[in-house]
């Protein structure tokens, strides 16, 4: 055994966990090698020092403390769990509010559009809304000239409104109409 | 008050604890009060910072008291999170220690205060006092330091600091070995640098 293997087999020794044949090796090492046994006094030593150690104690308060501690978290975690249902709670109110919203938006856009003059009775007819086939605009035009029920030559006359040609107005130029007015 | 509980073992305890019964969770921290507080102490050199952490560590166990299996030894269990609650404090702890250094001058080094509150006149038997011993242990790394106190001063077995660290008992022992033998070279530079000290007063 040399000094390095002596060395790696310290603790094994001291503890009594080394197997009779290295602990043997070990003996021979200790009492032939000067350094090495003075090693093993300081190693002793040291482990002696760890042992005798004086054991720590807890304060006589620890228990109660602690007691208060969970208690305290506790009713955290009781605070935590009711601020994590809350945005379940919210969210009928918060759908409620966007409904609201929402439908303040569409009567007042309504209101806004009904008294433009791009939404008389002609241009309502003209334009078609935006799920229609925009590929066809003049079919749709018309098809509403031809209902009589919605537009009629008396009521062109009487609201005086400007009457685009009949197929004439691509549906790029009746966006534009509208648009300029 | 609770006597009878004397005869369940840990495992039992925390079995009785899972199912609802608050008297198995108070044998524990009886149990384990004081042996944790030693652990934790010699790895933070701090009373305060190691009652805080032990509480802590029973804290852990009572609100996550359905995590434990019954694998593994409840021991090896709650010093897993001792241990781990006590590395987490040790770090922040080094960083604070880092930072206040940062904010001092090399004029108010004498105003730092020392982390450890032990005191130091405080003996122990045999060659070294508390305090040399103490701030020995300190200067040990995390890996030797944690083996060193679950081996020589919690007097735990192999098996079990094994199953504590995580890491293989060979690496256990090889780590006990390499953690005792930098702990006596501390200790012997401690002890030159303060017989140094000493002559040059004298």
């Amino acid at each position: 055994m040399n000094c390095y293997e002596y060395e790696s087999h310290l603790s094994a020794f001291v503890d009594g966990d080394l197997p009779s044949r290295l602990r043997k090796e070990f003996l021979q090492h200790k009492s032939d090698c000067s350094d090495c046994e003075e090693t093993y006094r300081d190693f002793k030593k040291t482990v002696s020092a760890l042992h005798s150690l004086k054991q720590k104690r807890v304060s006589p308060d620890f228990n109660k403390r602690l007691y208060a501690l969970i208690q305290e978290e506790n009713q955290a975690g009781v605070w935590q769990k009711f601020q994590l249902a809350l945005p379940d709670m919210r969210l009928p109110r918060y759908v409620v509010a966007t409904a609201v919203v929402a439908l303040i938006a569409v009567v007042s856009y309504n209101s806004i559009t009904d008294n433009s003059p791009a939404n008389q009775p002609i241009q309502k007819s003209v334009i078609p809304p935006p799920s229609l086939n925009i590929q066809q605009p003049v079919v749709a035009v018309n098809e509403a000239q031809s209902e009589t029920d919605m537009v009629t030559e008396s009521d062109l006359q009487d609201t005086n409104q400007f009457v685009p040609p009949k197929n004439t107005r691509s549906y790029e130029d009746q966006i534009k109409y509208v648009n300029s007015d | 008050m609770n006597d009878f509980m004397d005869r369940y073992t840990d495992e039992e305890l925390i079995a009785r604890f899972q199912q609802g019964d608050e008297y198995a969770f108070e044998e524990i921290v009886n149990r384990f009060k004081d042996r944790l507080k030693n652990f934790v102490y010699r790895y933070l050199s701090s009373e305060e910072a190691a009652e805080d952490v032990v509480q802590d560590t029973f804290l852990r166990v009572y609100q996550k008291k359905h995590m434990y299996r019954n694998i593994a030894k409840f021991s090896t269990w709650i010093y897993t999170i001792a241990g781990n609650l006590a590395k987490t404090e040790l770090r922040k702890r080094k960083r604070r220690k880092m930072y206040s250094l940062d904010d001092l001058g090399l004029e108010d080094k004498e105003y730092e205060i020392p982390s450890e509150d032990f005191a130091p006149e405080e003996g122990v038997e045999g060659e070294f006092t508390e305090a040399e011993i103490q701030t020995a242990i300190d200067q040990l790394s995390e890996k030797f330091k944690t083996v060193i106190i679950l081996r020589d001063i919690q007097e735990l077995s192999y098996d079990e600091i094994s199953n504590i660290v995580g890491v293989p008992v060979g690496t256990v022992k090889s780590r006990i070995n390499r953690g005792r033998l930098k702990l006596q070279e501390k200790l012997r530079h401690l002890r030159s640098s303060e017989s140094e000290k000493a002559s040059k007063k004298s």
